[in-house]
């Protein structure tokens, strides 16, 4: 399963609470584990209380309630964030820094000698890319360019646990498979990475556990594969039209002798059948009733639940199958 | 240690960096410079003033050290320092803090291991550096400058460093504090501009006030020594006269027989309650400004130091005839005059009794109080 190994976690929380005044609840008792060496996904729509959880972590804001703990310490303990590397969502470097310059800073404000900071400036932005940048004012760069310096300033001080909130926000696509190689090969040497991110893709390739946070809670928390659990379906495509007619057929109450008996849920998408079940077993009689209505069946394969589809699910409301409206909660009826 | 040694200096370059990148920081030094060379090529001897070899006559001759001591104070320090550089320097310092606390700077900065307090003192503290460097520039200056011109080599003049420091200091504090409340720099800076005028005009009241009860009491003394040489005349001349003198307490008996005397008295008792008034206000003036800082003061402080009043004194015409007559008419009331004059110089002594310790300590008490009042909310902000 995960790739928790130490039965230290980076990142423990309990019952985490932070209200804004008195109406906005913007986490509602969040607990988390964070494994060391895992690069861990953060989703969740918005408003739903990701940054605040990331701030908390780093103590640019306080908690309301809770408790918990990063690499060890209490959560508020400042001499722990020298061991921390840390990308928040739009930060803005000031304009005169020059690339360079704003990793030897942040460096040294993590505690860094100079020596060492300025062997690592340079190992750094050969890694994100930016080296005949490294002399360039940060007010010259693109988004992307300074999200590849905001990515190298959170690495300058070798950290234990790197936090990115949205960290290819605004890169190009080769710019983000570059940060994902990146993210990657800080999980293998042994660093806890929390990554915080709107797309979803990008998280299934790098991470191996993600939470989804929904209005202030953890709805699900796991690996990719604990959360697939039950999600996954098979796939037959069909000619145009066959495919409802197939679903009719099967569906225990479409025919005086159905194939499913089980009472698998079918969804038509076009031409294709969606059969939700993980078992071959249960797709084998809809296949027979294919051929023996003289269907011409195009392909069949099993489908692994993505990131996406896992997502939706946990945003879906489900007594009225609607995704929840975006934003904190506002301390409406009903609410805790 | 070498953390905080390693986060100071790359805090330090950085405040560097960042005023390096606003060119105000310069011009106001370049300007400093140009008036140093205004103080070098300026002179004055033998009844005329030299400048850049151009000379102009003038109809006193008044003593070269006092006229640069004069003109660096009044000029350099009154003048440049601590108006125009002044609001050179809160344009220059007045965005430090709400630039740090805006979104996106202060997530990278509350995020290192660093506490707040530290964070944002040590910012309020290059801020003040840097309007240190200013000043010292230029008094270095104007000291070599008056010393290599044979006027003098005063070592008061390097006061200026820690007393327009000390000055802006207080202004700087009010501005961080707005900076850290309107987190917008042109919020704070006129609010701390107004601040400022706000303080100016408690100063110029309470500086008026006391004019007017120093006029108050000079006429009050001058009305009762008058008072006091009428009953001794009038007694004398009842005497002279060989009648009954009433005893000198008996001031109705001497009313009656001397009718100066008794308007003179009436006079003095108007007086009296004239100056209980001003006496009052002026002493709640002071009260309100014990509490506030004292921009003003703290600057004259340096005046304090480098002039002797009586040199000031000197250079002071004495009454014209305009005063002569007004003081013949006044005798003729039955009334003391007091000239503006002397009464803006016993104010001036008033100011000048008050301690140094009551200019410095009550205003840096406040700036301690704004500072704290910073920390404390730095601390507790969510960001």
């Amino acid at each position: 399963m995960s790739a928790v190994t130490t039965s230290e976690w980076a990142v423990e929380t309990r019952g985490l609470v932070k209200h804004y005044g008195r109406k906005v609840k913007a986490l509602r008792g969040v607990d988390l584990r964070i494994g060391r060496g895992e690069v861990f996904g953060l989703l969740g729509p918005n408003g739903a209380g990701k940054s605040t959880l990331v701030k908390i972590l780093m103590t640019v804001i306080g908690r309301t309630e809770g408790e918990g703990t990063v690499l060890g310490n209490p959560i508020g303990d400042k001499a722990i964030l020298g061991r921390i590397g840390y990308l928040p969502e739009h930060h803005r470097f000031p304009g005169y820094l020059k690339g360079g310059e704003v990793i030897d800073f942040f460096g040294a404000m993590a505690g860094i000698p100079r020596r060492e900071r300025k062997a690592k400036a340079g190992e750094l932005l050969e890694i994100v890319n930016m080296s005949e940048w490294a002399k360039t004012p940060v007010r010259k760069y693109s988004k992307g360019m300074r999200q590849r310096i905001g990515l190298a300033q959170a690495l300058v001080n070798d950290p234990e646990f790197v936090v990115l909130d949205e960290p290819t926000d605004g890169v190009d696509p080769v710019g983000r498979r570059e940060i994902r190689d990146v993210v990657k090969r800080l999980g293998e040497q042994g660093r806890a990475v929390l990554i915080n991110s709107h797309l979803l893709g990008e998280l299934e390739m790098v991470c191996e556990r993600v939470a989804i946070l929904v209005k202030g809670k953890v709805a699900q928390q796991g690996t990719l594969e604990e959360l697939a659990v039950g999600q996954g379906r098979y796939e037959i495509e069909l000619n145009d039209g066959d495919a409802s007619s197939l679903a009719d057929a099967v569906a225990s109450g479409g025919g005086e002798d159905p194939a499913l008996t089980t009472g698998e849920r079918l969804v038509v998408h076009e031409n294709v059948l969606r059969i939700y079940t993980e078992e071959a077993a249960v797709v084998g009689p809809v296949l027979a009733k294919a051929v023996e209505m003289g269907l011409l069946v195009r392909s069949m394969k099993p489908v692994r639940p993505t990131l996406e589809d896992m997502f939706m699910q946990a945003v879906t409301d489900p007594t009225s199958g609607q995704a929840l409206r975006p934003g904190a909660d506002r301390g409406q009826k009903g609410a805790e | 240690m070498s953390l905080a040694i390693t986060q100071t200096r790359a805090m330090l370059v950085d405040a560097y960096r960042e005023l390096n990148a606003r060119k105000l920081f310069w011009i106001t030094l370049i300007l400093s410079g140009v008036l140093v060379l205004v103080f070098a090529l300026l002179d004055i001897g033998n009844g005329s003033i030299t400048f850049a070899g151009f000379s102009i006559d003038i109809p006193v001759d008044p003593d070269r050290k006092l006229f640069f001591n004069l003109a660096f104070t009044q000029i350099g320090i009154g003048v440049w320092l601590t108006w125009v550089a002044t609001v050179l320097a809160l344009i220059s310092t007045a965005g430090i803090v709400p630039d740090l606390v805006s979104s996106g700077t202060v997530e990278m900065l509350v995020s290192k291991p660093i506490s707040r307090v530290r964070l944002l003192l040590t910012k309020y503290a290059f801020g003040l550096l840097f309007v240190a460097l200013q000043v010292a520039v230029f008094s270095v200056g104007s000291f070599l400058v008056f010393g290599l011109k044979g006027v003098t080599w005063e070592p008061r003049i390097l006061l200026a460093i820690p007393i327009v420091v000390a000055f802006y200091s207080y202004l700087f504090s009010v501005c961080m504090l707005l900076g850290l409340l309107t987190k917008s720099t042109v919020a704070a800076l006129l609010t701390t501009l107004l601040f400022w005028f706000a303080m100016f005009i408690l100063n110029f009241t309470d500086a008026s006030l006391l004019t007017m009860k120093s006029s108050s009491e000079l006429r009050v003394d001058g009305l009762r020594a008058d008072v006091t040489r009428l009953e001794a005349l009038t007694i004398e001349g009842l005497e002279a006269q060989g009648s009954d003198a009433p005893d000198a307490g008996d001031t109705e008996a001497l009313d009656d027989s001397n009718f100066y005397l008794a308007s003179r008295r009436r006079n003095l008792a108007a007086a009296e309650e004239e100056y209980e008034s001003w006496a009052k206000w002026s002493g709640r003036v002071a009260i309100a400004k014990t509490v506030l800082p004292k921009t003003s003061e703290t600057i004259a402080l340096l005046e304090r130091s480098l002039i002797d009043m009586t040199e000031i004194e000197g250079l002071q015409q004495s009454g014209s005839a305009w005063e002569d007559e007004a003081r013949e008419a006044a005798e003729e009331r039955g009334d003391v005059y007091v000239s503006q004059r002397e009464a803006s110089a016993a104010a001036e002594s008033a100011l000048r009794d008050r301690s140094i310790w009551w200019v410095l300590g009550t205003s840096l008490a406040f700036e301690g109080v704004v500072l704290a009042i910073c920390c404390w909310r730095f601390t507790k902000r969510d960001f």
